[in-house]
């Protein structure tokens, strides 16, 4: 008979069959592809120049807000309706292997706009963030109004530190993707098909008797 | 892109020939500059214009019968920083695809004291006719004259600046231009 005590095969239960909600689907997949695109385009600004480099800024600053709005309303989800529960089949050390990758995708979806939020607030070029050119998003006050030495100061400090949390997301990335890849293809588990739209059903995996 | 100038100031002779009993004074091109000042963050910064040419009829005598048109290409600016020269002709500032030429023209001329003049007229930039008065102290030693002027202008009024840039946070409002010609009379 199946049940609690980790010296029991592990069975399909109920609760492999649930999925995330769709809300919780759209979101994750939305964010992820513009937080694939903002790292790309944060790694290609380094390397690119004048008006060209100009553009790019804008549009990594645009997507970063976008990220960090849908990742708050993500996590408000994510507060209000819990997740399916991790599929039986997966270990202790795997349980919690998962959970703190995903706490720390949201502290990382949070903080890394953050970080850049109050770079461009305390940047002496002073430039308006304009949104895709179009929706004016303000300055954090009590940066921008911090004298031009302190903002300069601030600047230079956290600049880097938002560039190492950005390769720290990436790292984060590989390890999440890794892990959903070995869950789908090696341990054949719902683990990542409940994220994926459209999969009613999770794909069998070996049944084992007890 | 001199043709384009030369052509502009052509077709604009027939303003500037009205009541044109004044001498003409061929610019020295290489003595003469159409420069500004402006604030960039708080820091200043200088440019000027390489390409322009201006038809000049002038008589401290004869004020009334003075004219003066200044054709400046826009693409021409150069400010020192490659990225700022790299965008000051596109859209978002001069859009100099659009509107390749900035225009002074004087309407009439005033004598204030000394040598001290007063040139007030309009200047169209981007599409966008604007009253200017440029002040300027004119010193004609026989045939050559050395005119000194000046006008601040906000670039706003001229639509010079938009998007991130309409607002005068990271690039201020006003500019200085400067101006030096040194002329021959020619007439």
């Amino acid at each position: 008979m199946s049940g609690f005590g980790s010296a029991a095969p592990p069975t399909r239960q109920a609760s492999d069959n649930r999925r995330y909600s769709v809300t919780a689907i759209l979101l994750h997949w939305l964010i992820a592809a513009l937080i694939l695109t903002n790292l790309i385009i944060g790694w290609r600004m380094a390397s690119s120049r004048g008006l060209a480099q100009f553009e790019l800024f804008q549009l990594h600053k645009s997507i970063g807000i976008t990220v960090f709005l849908f990742s708050l309303a993500r996590l408000g989800w994510r507060l209000a309706v819990p997740p399916p529960p991790y599929p039986a089949s997966l270990s202790i050390p795997e349980r919690r292997g998962a959970t703190v990758t995903h706490w720390l995708f949201y502290a990382a979806m949070i903080v890394i706009p953050m970080t850049g939020w109050v770079l461009v607030s305390a940047s002496p070029l002073n430039i308006p963030t304009l949104l895709f050119d179009v929706v004016p998003w303000p300055h954090l006050p009590f940066v921008h109004d911090l004298a031009i030495p302190l903002r300069r100061a601030i600047e230079a400090w956290l600049g880097p530190v938002h560039v190492w949390l950005a390769w720290s997301l990436a790292a984060l990335l590989l390890v999440h993707i890794a892990a959903a890849l070995k869950h789908h293809f090696y341990d054949r588990d719902a683990v990542l098909s409940r994220m994926l739209p459209g999969f009613k059903r999770p794909r069998q995996g070996p049944e084992e008797i007890s | 892109m001199m043709l384009r100038l030369t052509l502009a100031l052509i077709a604009l002779l027939p303003t500037a020939a009205l009541g044109a009993s004044a001498p003409r004074w061929a610019v020295d091109k290489a003595r003469s500059t159409i420069a500004f000042s402006a604030t960039m963050n708080g820091e200043g910064f200088n440019g000027r214009f390489l390409r322009w040419d201006a038809r000049i009829h002038f008589d401290p005598a004869a004020l009334q019968s003075s004219s003066v048109v200044a054709v400046i290409s826009t693409a021409s600016v150069r400010t020192g920083d490659a990225t700022r020269d790299e965008a000051l002709p596109t859209e978002d500032w001069f859009a100099a695809k659009v509107f390749p030429q900035a225009i002074f023209r004087s309407n009439l001329f005033r004598h204030l004291s000394g040598n001290r003049y007063q040139a007030v007229g309009t200047l169209a930039i981007r599409g966008r006719t604007q009253p200017v008065t440029l002040a300027f102290t004119l010193v004609i030693t026989g045939k050559r004259a050395v005119m000194r002027g000046h006008v601040t202008i906000d670039r706003r009024n001229f639509g010079v600046g938009q998007r991130h840039f309409a607002s005068p946070d990271s690039v201020a409002a006003a500019v200085r231009v400067a101006i030096t010609i040194v002329a021959t009379r020619a007439g």
